[in-house]
């Protein structure tokens, strides 16, 4: 009757509420209840995401330079709008595009099935950063700890915890999401691991919204970078995925992703884009336009090198065990089953069988890269 | 040949609180949120829990796949059976609480 494929262990799991926050905060019943507080700066940058921009408020000026050296040409600064009390839905938002001055070459076209999502995907998602006080976050490790974060899904908010930082999502009226993140101010390293974190989180439930998709997956371009045709390889951690963007880019191959890639609906079909999260490769330092995603491969380590044909709803199981976050949240998983199941529906799929020693390439026929 | 045992035509089932699944094709992709794991059920299974999440008692089921997959109704009531009892035991359906209460 059925065939298994075993979800994503690790941070994908929704922590049970009575234990939300416990390992992290010292008083985790003190979990903040609205996005407010004192901004930590009054400094201020786009992040050109998929499905975005994320406008961040409230940096100072070091973590400002922090972003800037992480996420590169994906972090623009914009003029430092006013600190104080947060917006709220009946002060309009500023349009992140005009304050900088720049489009972001991801963002939906009116004529993309984007445009019909729904409402307040088509607004920025505002990310507003707090200071705590050092005392509000615990300083030992639990025993065994790796490094994971709390995560407490609810229909309209969303609440994170982790080493250093707290967080909350929400969805305004309108639709559009806000997020608040609340760190100690001196935490510099501490700041970037939680925003990165913060931004993972959000991408992926942005990207829902957009009717598409945030999958661990290494993404790879065939005609090249820009213009070229994606090819997908979906799999679990270990599954081989930065094996596959390594000897990709040995070949002379864009590689957009080795960690996460993101699924967009376009008209006619389904595009990969690049995040600038990487796993074992250096991230991607620029954005670059999605390319059309040709197809998805499912990684199975194996014996042999061999492409074997899957069926579409295989491919879903796939996709849908690698998104992480939305396959736990009970709220959301069918959303991602549908969005899955439109995205995926135009795409060659199939199983990879493959050895490490990357015999699989012609197998794939893909062109040398111009 | 395994002899089967009799079906109850009122037994119901109901997808467990942590079960998400959508028809994808002919089959059917399944998160069980809890596990966790995805599952991927074949057209037959599909439609099993396809009916059961939408109230109809088992009899009714066998009766669905003898017509919808043109089989001898004994043969679709035992397969609704079969299916039922591998959904239930993979952790994807467990009984409605009025099948609880039959007696």
């Amino acid at each position: 009757v059925h065939d298994r494929v075993l979800l994503t262990p690790g941070s994908g799991a929704a922590t049970p509420p009575a234990l939300f926050a416990a390992s992290f905060l010292v008083r985790p019943g003190r979990f903040p209840e609205e996005i407010a507080g004192r901004p930590c700066g009054g400094e201020a940058a786009d992040l050109l995401l998929p499905a975005g921009p994320y406008r961040i408020e409230g940096l100072d000026p070091a973590q400002l330079r922090r972003l800037g050296g992480r996420f590169g040409g994906f972090c623009v600064p914009v003029a430092a709008g006013p600190t104080g009390p947060p917006r709220t839905p009946d002060r309009p938002d500023p349009t992140p595009a005009a304050a900088s001055g720049r489009r972001s070459p991801l963002l939906g076209s009116p004529a993309s099935p984007a445009a019909a999502s729904p409402p307040g995907a088509d607004r920025p998602v505002e990310l507003s950063v707090f200071a705590a006080p050092p005392r509000s976050f615990r300083r030992t490790v639990p025993a065994g700890w790796r490094y994971s974060f709390d995560l407490d899904p609810r229909p309209e908010r969303l609440r994170l915890a982790g080493w250093g930082f707290c967080a909350l999502l929400e969805r305004r009226a309108g639709g559009a999401w806000r997020a608040g993140l609340w760190v100690t101010p001196g935490d510099r390293r501490g700041f970037l691991g939680a925003c990165t974190n913060l931004l993972r989180v959000v991408a992926a439930y942005r990207l829902l919204d957009a009717g598409g998709a945030l999958l661990h997956s290494a993404a790879v371009a065939h005609g090249g970078l820009r213009g070229g045709d994606g090819t997908l390889f979906v799999g679990r951690s270990g599954a081989g995925k930065s094996t596959v963007a390594r000897q990709a880019r040995g070949l002379g191959l864009g590689v957009l992703s080795d960690e996460l890639a993101a699924l967009i609906p376009v008209p006619g079909g389904c595009a990969v884009a690049a995040l600038p999260f990487a796993g074992d490769l250096e991230p991607a330092r620029e954005p670059v336009p999605p390319l059309r995603l040709a197809r998805v491969l499912l990684l199975e380590q194996a014996g042999r090198d061999a492409l074997v044909p899957a069926s579409r709803a295989r491919a879903v199981a796939a996709a849908a065990a690698c998104a992480p976050w939305i396959n736990a949240d009970p709220h959301r998983a069918t959303v991602l089953l549908d969005n899955l199941g439109r995205l995926l529906a135009g795409v060659e799929v199939a199983r990879l069988e493959f050895t490490r020693g990357g015999g699989f390439w012609p197998l794939l026929a893909l062109p040398e890269a111009a | 040949v395994t002899e089967s045992a009799p079906i109850e035509p009122a037994a119901a089932y109901r997808p467990r609180s942590d079960v998400r699944f959508r028809r994808i094709g002919e089959e059917a992709v399944v998160v069980r949120q809890d596990a966790p794991e995805v599952l991927v059920l074949n057209p037959v299974g599909a439609r099993v829990l396809e009916l059961l999440a939408g109230g109809e008692a088992l009899g009714a089921v066998g009766a669905a796949l003898a017509e919808e997959f043109e089989v001898a109704p004994a043969e679709a009531e035992a397969d609704a059976r079969d299916f039922a009892a591998e959904l239930e035991s993979a952790g994807v359906i467990e009984p409605a609480p009025e099948a609880e209460a039959e007696p």
